[in-house]
């Protein structure tokens, strides 16, 4: 159990829809936001972002199970399709359409909101492992808020999707 | 600080917590032929079998009766059970306690809005509105039109669940004698139902509705009262494929006849509209439904409700970001009363069963 399971949970429990809802797109990492945009940024693919953890407040105060909101965002980055040599067209016309497209993937990925929380580590083979906590917990979040914006000199477009999540993070015994 | 006061840290464990989104609500109709004539308060209330919960809400009917109306907002509970206490001696301590009266109500707001939802909500029989052509003596009253064409029900499937809806399950099929000759196309709304014989009176037909002897002629009453409304949503030749099954009726001794009753008759409906006043007074079977996100579920048992007051169908839920439109979300506002169910376990007098199952895992004693 670790304080940052519920993060991972939510990350893994996303990534796994994503496969079903579009295979081909990209799940690519869970960081800091900090550390945004990382080198050699996949675009059109999804990255998870942590911004900070805030408490729930007098209504869920607990000295020994505290509870905590992680704010995160989903963000993503589109650059649209380079047009193929020789094709006379308005270039990368498409950012609109895969900005819209992958909120509505995101949107779905999120459903229901909740999802088991697991307690996660590397296998031998590199692949994250997601253990049962004993009792089972889960973790809820917030509708997702979608926002975008626009890099003028660039022309690429930003996308992000901002939860908090409801943790009830390990009890803290002694 | 292992002796560190609780009381100061405030543990708890995680899984005694009780987190879900709501509640929904499921019906299933009373039958008044017999409970209405009978002493007994367990008769006629449908009976829900406790022992094959937890209930699973994503098929229906539940427990083979009760259909899904949706979910409901603001459910409250109201009790209305009283103790009364008996005080004694020279500081008027109180002595004992006893029960007195036993009664319990709910209210909640239907956000789905629909015809059996109306009916719960209004309390009264709810009159499907025919809008064939060629009828007569509309001139006389509101709901007096009739003589509608009809068409003979030879046979009703009801289907399996979801009934057809996105390629899963059969969809429900009534076959009719004559689509045509009762002006029956695809999207028509329709009501499958008995004529009434304007010799009998009392509780009539598997709606219950009241009628006084002599008072109706109108051969089209029982159609007019019918639960059995569906679309149709195909006409090949004179089978009629239908969006949903037929549900609600359940009254009848010994037990209701259905849709497909010999000497039922189609027709086509336009809506539906609710008297205040009159005789009838609806009641039903009630179970209402919350699941946890870990897998608890909490649930409502009422085997005899009836309508307290029909409060508002306003537009109560507020729509966000509409702007400065004044759209809302018009919501069927009920009230019920709980009715006595006299418990054949032990006899004893009760209104209501609130429950809980238990989720995968959690300490189940405290």
């Amino acid at each position: 159990m670790a304080f940052v399971d519920a993060i991972d949970s939510h990350y893994q429990y996303v990534k796994g829809r994503m496969t079903t809802i579009n295979p081909s797109r990209v799940v690519a990492g869970l960081l800091e936001a900090q550390d945004w945009p990382p080198k050699n940024v996949k675009l059109d693919a999804f990255y998870l972002l942590v911004l900070a953890a805030t408490s729930i407040g007098r209504q869920g105060y607990s000295a020994s199970t505290p509870i905590k909101f992680h704010q995160c965002q989903w963000v993503w980055i589109n650059k649209g399709t380079d047009l193929q040599q020789g094709v006379r067209s308005a270039n990368r016309g498409d950012r609109f359409r895969t900005m819209e497209g992958m909120q509505g993937e995101l949107i779905e990925a999120l459903y229901p909101n909740f999802c088991e929380k697991q307690t996660w580590a590397l296998d031998g083979n590199g692949n994250w492992v997601g253990v049962h906590l004993d009792p089972v917990e889960y973790i809820t979040w917030t509708p997702v808020e979608l926002y975008e914006k626009g890099a003028m000199d660039s022309g690429v477009r930003y996308g992000s999707g901002a939860v908090k999540i409801f943790d009830m993070t390990d009890t803290i015994t002694s | 600080m292992a002796n560190l006061p609780k009381s100061l840290q405030q543990p708890f464990r995680k899984n005694k917590l009780v987190v879900g989104s709501g509640w929904r609500a499921f019906f299933a109709p009373y039958n008044y032929a017999i409970g209405s004539s009978v002493a007994s308060t367990v008769l006629g209330p449908q009976i829900l079998d406790l022992t094959t919960g937890p209930f699973v809400d994503t098929t229906q009917p539940i427990a083979s009766a009760f259909y899904d109306l949706g979910w409901i907002k603001d459910f409250a509970v109201t009790k209305e059970s009283k103790i009364g206490q008996v005080r004694s001696g020279y500081r008027g301590a109180v002595r004992a306690q006893y029960r007195g009266q036993v009664g319990e109500s709910f209210e909640c707001k239907f956000r789905e809005y629909g015809r059996m939802q109306y009916k719960l909500a209004s309390g009264s029989n709810v009159f499907n509105i025919l809008s064939a052509s060629g009828q007569s003596g509309g001139a006389a009253g509101p709901l007096s039109a009739s003589g509608a064409p009809t068409t003979n029900v030879s046979a009703y499937s009801a289907g399996t669940f979801p009934w057809g809806q996105g390629g899963q399950g059969t969809a429900p099929t009534l076959t009719v004698a004559s689509a045509a000759a009762a002006q029956i196309t695809t999207g028509s709304y329709i009501v499958a139902d008995v004529d009434y014989n304007t010799s009998t009176f009392g509780l009539i037909d598997d709606a219950g509705t009241p009628v006084f002897k002599n008072a109706v002629t109108d051969v089209d009453y029982i159609r007019k009262n019918s639960d059995y409304v569906a679309r149709v949503t195909n006409v090949a030749s004179n089978v009629l494929t239908l969006d949903q099954p037929f549900i609600g009726g359940g009254s009848g001794n010994p037990a209701p006849l259905g849709p497909g009753a010999a000497g039922a008759r189609v027709q086509v409906v336009s809506g539906f509209v609710a008297r205040e006043g009159g005789t009838f007074i609806s009641e039903w079977s009630a179970l209402c439904l919350m699941q946890t996100i870990d897998g608890a579920q909490m649930f409502t048992y009422y085997p005899h409700v009836s309508i307290l007051q029909n409060r508002n169908q306003g537009a109560n839920w507020a729509i966000e970001n509409i702007g400065t439109t004044d759209l809302g979300g018009y919501e069927l506002d009920a009230q019920f009363t709980a009715l006595a169910f006299d418990d054949p376990l032990d006899g004893e007098t009760v209104v209501a069963y609130h429950g809980y199952f238990f989720k995968p895992g959690e300490a189940a004693g405290f």
